[in-house]
């Protein structure tokens, strides 16, 4: 068994590059002898010293700065050596060493400030994809939904007639299990922030409406709507009815309606 | 505009780097000062044992063990906190 104690205080200083060049070269001739728990120590070491690459990724004069503090700590060494100054006085060197000591420490703070701040706004910006993403899940399971609707052939198809003969027929297909798909094309928007909303007319005698969905067409008068829970059984609907409501919609309707369509 | 959801793994990879720097500067300055100094001077100025007892005006043995104890903490919060 090899006499690995002298090494044990060398791994961490080794890893950082900080040994002096007797120890470092000890160091590494034991190594080149296949000592395996001594490799296996400086490995770990080594795996520490690389975390310290996260602290400044940027700082970037330290090669410069190391030989510019080195510089002074050569004059000041050979003229106290010449002079023979006295040791009382505070070496001009230290003074560096004290000035980029405080450069390091202000850059570490600011440098921490602003990494705090970056991820916050990573954090933001990785709620808003994951909102975004939820959106996209939720409009996808409408898709599905009004899809299954249209094929189910246990749908019941109710199309919905206006009063006024330039308005286009809408269809509506109802679906007992799924809910309500209703469509339209050509369809002109209310006027301003107006809406178009949905009623279903119960079979009750006397019944008053009940209100369901708002919508509006897009530009070209398209809509596809989808109730997924309407407020009725099909089987105590009479019929369904569109208005034009304000915006938000209505309890009860407010102006006659401009489709009915009769459920079978 | 948002980036689409495939971009997630990669975002979350810098992320994850954001973090850890935030964390070892965190641990970082909950070392002794003189165990900070002199671990950086090693790191990021390359200066040896010698050179940072003789910036620091300290003995080098005293030097010597900022630097392993320094690291040693370090390590340990490291894996605490994993």
């Amino acid at each position: 068994v090899k006499n690995c104690d002298q090494f044990h205080e060398l791994f961490e200083a080794f890893a950082l590059g900080a040994l002096d060049a007797p120890d470092r070269e000890a160091l590494e001739a034991h190594l080149a002898t296949g000592c395996l728990d001594c490799a296996k120590s400086v490995e770990e070491a080594r795996g520490l010293a690389s975390q310290l690459r996260y602290l400044a990724p940027e700082a970037a004069p330290s090669d410069m700065l190391k030989g510019r503090l080195m510089q002074i700590v050569r004059v000041e060494a050979q003229s106290s050596r010449r002079f023979a100054k006295p040791k009382s006085t505070i070496p001009l060197w230290m003074w560096a060493g004290v000035a980029a000591l405080l450069v390091a420490t202000v850059y570490s703070a600011w440098n921490a400030q602003r990494l705090t701040r970056e991820i916050q706004h990573a954090d933001q910006t990785a709620a808003a994809i994951l909102q975004h993403r939820h959106e996209l899940e939720t409009q996808l399971e409408d898709a599905k939904r009004e899809a299954s609707i249209l094929v189910d052939p246990a749908s019941v198809k109710i199309a919905l007639a206006s009063p006024d003969p330039q308005a286009p027929p809408l269809e509506a297909k109802w679906n007992s299990k799924l809910g309500i798909v209703l469509t339209g094309q050509k369809v002109p928007a209310p006027a301003g922030d107006r809406v178009l909303q949905l009623w279903l007319i119960p079979k009750t005698p006397g019944g008053k409406p009940i209100p369901s969905l708002t919508l509006r067409p897009d530009a070209d008068g398209k809509f596809v709507l989808l109730v997924s829970n309407p407020p009725e059984l099909m089987a105590a609907t009479k019929a369904l009815a569109i208005t034009e409501e304000p915006p938000g919609g209505s309890l009860a309707p407010t102006t006659p309606p401009l489709w009915v369509g009769g459920v079978s | 505009v948002l980036p689409p959801v495939a971009a997630m793994p990669q975002y979350e990879k810098v992320l994850d780097e954001k973090r850890r720097a935030a964390k070892l500067s965190a641990l970082m300055a909950a070392l002794y000062p003189q165990q900070k100094r002199a671990i950086e001077l090693a790191y990021f100025e390359g200066l040896s044992h010698t050179e940072i007892a003789a910036a620091l005006n300290e003995p080098l043995g005293t030097v010597k063990s900022w630097i392993r104890n320094g690291l040693q903490s370090l390590k340990e919060e490291l894996q605490a906190a994993s």
